[in-house]
């Protein structure tokens, strides 16, 4: 299959594109021209096209051929809170584009990133958040994810919704000034890999259209937020002090079992630990 | 990681101080400004990174001792009264390490959807 993946130079949408082409299918990878493109630009089986999601002819020219398309370009926060016109445009403008380029042609899917941030601020709720749980808009990136569904749904265009959950990564990475989510809130990221075998399975296993999935890391990804900084930090071997949000935020814990047959779920969060404590050494941390 | 960072900023500093309070025999004014701008923002680099926790690894090390390298060559341009093209060549370099300081914080910046 020729397979389009758009922010497919990013970190999800890289990782996601190595692993659609080590599986054989030709990718073309679709992302802004100013972005760092070495992270695919030698992967085989991978042609770039740089370009601008917003733009319907750029869409429409790399969408040309494709037999499917995974779409995941977008605004995040926190610049997706600095700019609501932009990341309207950019989220559901850009989610439009993709429609009407695949849509007179009858069979070509999306697979579409959404987030769980679209389920609102869930934290008087009782766990896990089910993907029935109506979704509630709290910020411009939670409303543009819940508009880009509906269009996505509303097209005809055959698919797969996976709300993402917080992405983490094995890699030494900032904190911001203030992390996004309370200390004692309920937290569950998924391993950037895993989320990309999600993305794969739900090209290739046609029972998944249609449907909507919740993508988390599992049960032992469930923590509270300061256990995750601590664990993280701790295994990196770096001390930090951070600084966390004052009010509840759109994270939360959130049932999986209904994408668990797409078989991404390939590393604990013991595993991850294991990784960065690796890196740690290996960059002169611990 | 602590020697190179105070070295780089002594060495900025010190060069922002040179230019500010001597000058450059043959240089405009107003490429006098143009080069103070870009030092401090050269600087500025330095002091926003400065806790960085990627800094600490041996990477973050390696860039530093970069930085301050070019930092150093560039005070001694200053020093030794060298002529506007020779300035500028030695700040572009320092631009360029304050550059990749602040995209690998960029690449590095916690992201949560």
């Amino acid at each position: 299959m020729r397979i389009l993946v758009t922010g497919g130079a990013g970190r999800l949408g890289s990782e996601a594109t190595k692993l659609i082409a080590a599986k054989g299918h030709a990718v073309v990878a679709f992302d802004l021209p100013q972005v760092n493109w070495e992270p695919v630009r030698e992967i085989l089986g991978v042609e770039t096209f740089p370009g601008d999601i917003t733009s319907p002819g750029d869409v429409g020219e790399a969408c040309e051929g494709a037999d499917a398309v995974v779409h995941l370009a977008a605004m995040l926060p926190p610049r997706s809170e600095a700019d609501r016109s932009l990341t309207m445009r950019v989220n559901v403008q850009g989610t439009r584009n993709i429609i009407e380029a695949i849509v007179g042609r009858k069979g070509v899917p999306i697979v579409f990133a959404s987030s769980v941030s679209a389920y609102g601020i869930t934290s008087s709720e009782q766990p896990p958040i089910r993907e029935d749980y109506p979704l509630r808009v709290h910020n411009n990136y939670s409303g543009s994810k819940k508009e880009a569904e509906r269009l996505i749904r509303d097209s005809g265009v055959p698919h797969v919704i996976l709300r993402i959950a917080p992405i983490s990564v094995a890699d030494v990475v900032e904190l911001p000034d203030v992390i996004p989510y309370r200390a004692d809130q309920r937290v569950e990221f998924v391993y950037v890999a895993d989320v990309a075998w999600a993305v794969l399975s739900s090209l290739e296993r046609s029972e998944a259209r249609g449907h909507t999935y919740n993508i988390a890391g599992g049960l032992s990804w469930q923590m509270t937020g300061i256990e995750y900084i601590e664990k993280f930090y701790g295994a990196l071997g770096v001390d930090v002090e951070p600084v966390f949000s004052e009010g509840y935020t759109g994270a939360d814990w959130y049932d999986t079992s209904r994408g668990r047959f797409l078989g991404y779920q390939r590393t604990t969060f013991n595993g991850l630990l294991e990784r960065l404590r690796a890196l740690g050494e290996q960059l002169g941390l611990r | 990681m602590g020697e190179s960072l105070n070295n780089a900023k002594q060495a900025l500093n010190k060069t922002i101080e040179t230019i500010g309070t001597t000058g450059q025999h043959g240089i405009p004014d107003s490429e006098l400004r143009d080069l103070m701008t870009r030092l401090q923002q050269a600087r500025n680099a330095l002091v926003q990174n400065e806790r960085k926790i990627w800094l600490r690894t041996k990477i973050g090390k390696k860039m530093l001792v970069e930085f301050s390298e070019a930092s150093a060559r560039l005070l001694g341009v200053v020093e030794s009264r060298s002529g506007l093209e020779e300035i500028k060549e030695a700040l572009a370099d320092v631009e360029l390490q304050a550059k990749r300081l602040n995209e690998e914080t960029r690449r590095r910046s916690m992201v949560v959807t």
